[in-house]
Parts: structure tokens; sequence; C-alpha cells
């Protein structure tokens, strides 16, 4: 299982290096998101806005790469591989998981800078609520790519599927963020606890079915 | 070595595949035959771990089927045009779990005449290169059964000629291979011939009938309609 996780992880780091398919596209979007909410919004966007602009456009970004995810991916040719076909989930999951995480390292500060905001007030548990909340889309957004990479109309099928399945995950991102902006520690728990939920399933659930989506 | 008992598979409301059985013994070829759509990529697909079948046995060396025994290429190169060759070889070396994939990686390159080409992106390579670079993929892990589909489609005559070597190495190290075509010319010398025809087996015929002509003509005979129901 390690083996196949580790190799194909390897390999998307590679075809990213080569390639420089999702991290910079995913970035320049997030900038051009950026540009758009600092127009829309009324002057003086606080921190109580804030998380929700910042995983609106996590999410939007992350739809970028997540698409591509499956979309370059011979399937079968991980599939004839002596490997559990859950690897092939956990390999892409992890690969999707730090190209966003890289891509939210680089964001956080510069929404702020933007935005002209102070830091939060708990960094910890606004890192926490970001990596809790991107695990829970990523495993999402990985199964939901597998499942339409091979369908027509895939790209359409994606957003559309995987916004509803998001959406606990989504309010619970922003209110964990916003907790830990104002350094609410009994609000962030309490959402903490939601998203980790999130997690376990969407963690859980896809190790099954990949089986079935994957084959023939 | 293998044996396949009565293989079904359905694709919506098509029998892709009825009850097709067949042998394969160490050393021997095994050619595919048959028009578009009968279902030899069907059946190479299913026996390769990638299509689910829905009925029928498979069974290796007297056991389960076991796909790490497999080797298996598509019409479609499997190789990744971001990655370089060497890349692909170490990916696959490394997820096949091959303990000395860097030296049979190099032995493999060398062989098909890519190693001038190790660090070039796939992407520029032409169709009978990453051919090549595919074939080096499917021999890097030394399954003992390979499935080809199409193996010379895009191949130059040089190409050809090297797969047919190493096809030929295979087969006296006691590898099974199966191979489907539609090229008449590449008749195995020692092997059988399977036709299938509307996912069904019509005809086997062993080595002793292998002679082009009579191939060309039962071929002839037997095209039309090669869509399953």
């Amino acid at each position: 299982m390690a083996r196949g996780v580790l190799s194909i992880l390897w390999k998307e780091i590679r075809l990213e290096y080569h390639t420089r398919g999702s991290i910079p596209s995913m970035l320049l979007f997030l900038g051009l998101l950026l540009l758009l909410f600092g127009f829309v919004l009324p002057a003086g966007a606080t921190t109580e806005t804030l998380p929700g602009i910042l995983w609106i456009s996590i999410l939007f970004s992350g739809i970028l790469g997540l698409g591509r995810s499956f979309r370059r991916e011979i399937p079968w040719a991980l599939l004839l591989a002596p490997v559990p076909r859950s690897a092939v989930f956990w390999g892409k999951f992890a690969a999707n998981l730090l190209f966003l995480l890289v891509v939210e390292a680089v964001t956080l500060p510069l929404f702020l800078a933007f935005f002209n905001l102070p830091g939060p007030a708990d960094w910890l548990e606004t890192v926490a609520a970001l990596l809790l909340g991107t695990i829970g889309m990523v495993a999402a957004g990985t199964l939901v790519s597998a499942l339409t990479a091979e369908v027509a109309g895939g790209d359409f099928l994606l957003p559309l599927l995987l916004f509803p399945l998001l959406a606990p995950d989504l309010v619970g991102g922003i209110q964990a963020t916003l907790a830990g902006f104002r350094g609410d520690a009994v609000g962030f728990w309490l959402w903490a606890k939601i998203l980790l939920a999130y997690d376990v399933v969407f963690l859980t659930v896809p190790g099954f079915l990949l089986e079935f989506i994957l084959e023939g | 070595m293998f044996e396949v008992s009565g293989l079904s598979k359905r694709g919506g409301y098509r029998n892709i595949l009825s009850g097709v059985s067949l042998t394969l013994d160490r050393g021997e070829c095994l050619l595919l035959l048959g028009p578009n759509g009968a279902g030899k990529t069907s059946l190479l697909r299913v026996l390769a771990g990638i299509s689910r079948p829905d009925g029928g046995r498979l069974r290796m060396n007297g056991g389960a089927w076991d796909r790490a025994q497999i080797g298996f290429t598509s019409h479609r190169p499997c190789v990744y045009e971001g990655l370089t060759a060497q890349e692909n070889l170490a990916f696959f070396g490394r997820l096949y779990g091959v303990r000395d994939w860097a030296r049979r990686a190099d032995e493999l390159l060398t062989d098909l005449s890519l190693s001038l080409f190790r660090h070039e992106p796939v992407r520029n390579f032409s169709r009978g290169m990453q051919q090549r670079l595919d074939l080096a993929r499917v021999l890097l892990p030394d399954p003992s059964h390979l499935l080809l589909d199409e193996p010379y489609t895009g191949l130059d005559q040089a190409g050809c000629a090297v797969l047919d070597t190493l096809l030929g190495e295979r087969l006296r190290q006691g590898g099974g291979i199966v191979v489907s075509t539609h090229d008449l010319s590449r008749l195995p010398s020692r092997g059988r011939v399977l036709f299938l025809r509307r996912g069904r087996k019509v005809a086997e015929l062993s080595d002793r009938d292998l002679r082009e002509a009579e191939i060309r003509s039962f071929y002839a005979a037997n095209a039309s309609g090669g869509e399953g129901k």
C-alpha cells in the first residue's frame, strides 16, 4: 500500500514540476478572485467576512486542480499495478492535498495584506481549521474527480456533484476559521469536530468505492 | 499457465464477450484474430484485470488470478507524456516494486534504442517511440504473461524486428503471450490462433494449421459483422 501511495505521489510531483499544471493555475485564479473581491466588497472588509471569502476562493481554485487530477491520468496504468486499488485514491489525495496546501500557504498572507487586516487571534486554530477543511475538500474532490474523469461532460459534472457534497465542509471550515480569527476556542472545537467527522467519512468511503469506480 | 472458462462481459444491452474459454501454456503464443468489435480488446482487458467480467472463471498456475504476473499494452501507449522516458520507467518500476528497476530500465532503453532519449519528455516522442517505451514499461517487472493489443501499430520496420526478437526471447524463456492483431503476416511459427466474432470464440486453430493463406480465407469468411449483440 505505502509503495503504491508514495510512487503515485512522486509521479504527481514530477508531473507538476514538468508541466506546471495545477499550482500556477490555482494561484493565478486565486489572485484574480482576490482582485474581484477587492472591487465588489464594500470598503473595510473585516475579519468577520474574510474566512468566507477565503474559503470560497480556495474552493473555486481547488476545483481547477481537482478536475485535472484524474483527467490527466491513464486509469488502467494504475489498475494494472499489483497494489491495492485504494492506493490510487491515497496517492492522488496526497498529491492534491499537497498542491492545495502550497496554494493556501501563499494565499492566506496575501489575503491579509490585500485587505489590510491583522492576523488571526489564534494562528494555531486558524491553521488547524484550514487543514481540516482542506483535507475534507480534497478527499471528496478526489473521489468525485475519479467518478467524473471518464464521463462525457465531466468538467461540468465535477462542480455540480461536488458543491452540494462540500456544503458541510465549507460551512464548518468558514466557522472554524472565523473562530480562529476571533480567538474563540469553544466555537473552534465545536466546528473542528464536525470537520473531523466529515474528514473521517470522506477518507474512508473512497477506499471501498474506488474499486467499482475505476474498473469498467 | 492460465485457464479461462465461460468468460462473459456485458456492455449496456450488448454481450461483449459470451462464454469465451481459452488456455495458455508456458512458452506459447496465442494470436487473437477477429473483425473490429469482435471482443479482442475487451477480452485482453478482462484478462489484464482492468475490466471486471460478469461471469466465468479465471485461474493462473492452478490458483487464483495474479495480476502481478500480467503485462498489458493497449493500442494507446500507457506512458505519461509530461514525464521523461527515465521517469516513466522509474515510476512503474517503483509502483511494481521492481528491486533493480534502474538497471532493468537501462537495459530495456538500450534494447529498444531509446537510451539517447532517456531524459527527453515523452510528449516529444513520435508514436513509434512511445510504443517502444510502452513495451519497456511492460517488460520492466518481468511478468510471466504478456497481453499485447495491436503491438505492431505505429512501429517502424526496425521496431517490429526488435519486438519480434523480444517476444521470441520471452517465449524461449517460458513466458506466455497473447497478441491481438489484424496483421496476418505476424502469425507465430508456433502457437495457436483464436478467432473471435461477436464476442464468441468461433474457432481455435493449432500450430499445424497455421498457414497464412488458410487463415486469410478463414478470416474473410468469418469477418463480417464484428459487434456482439
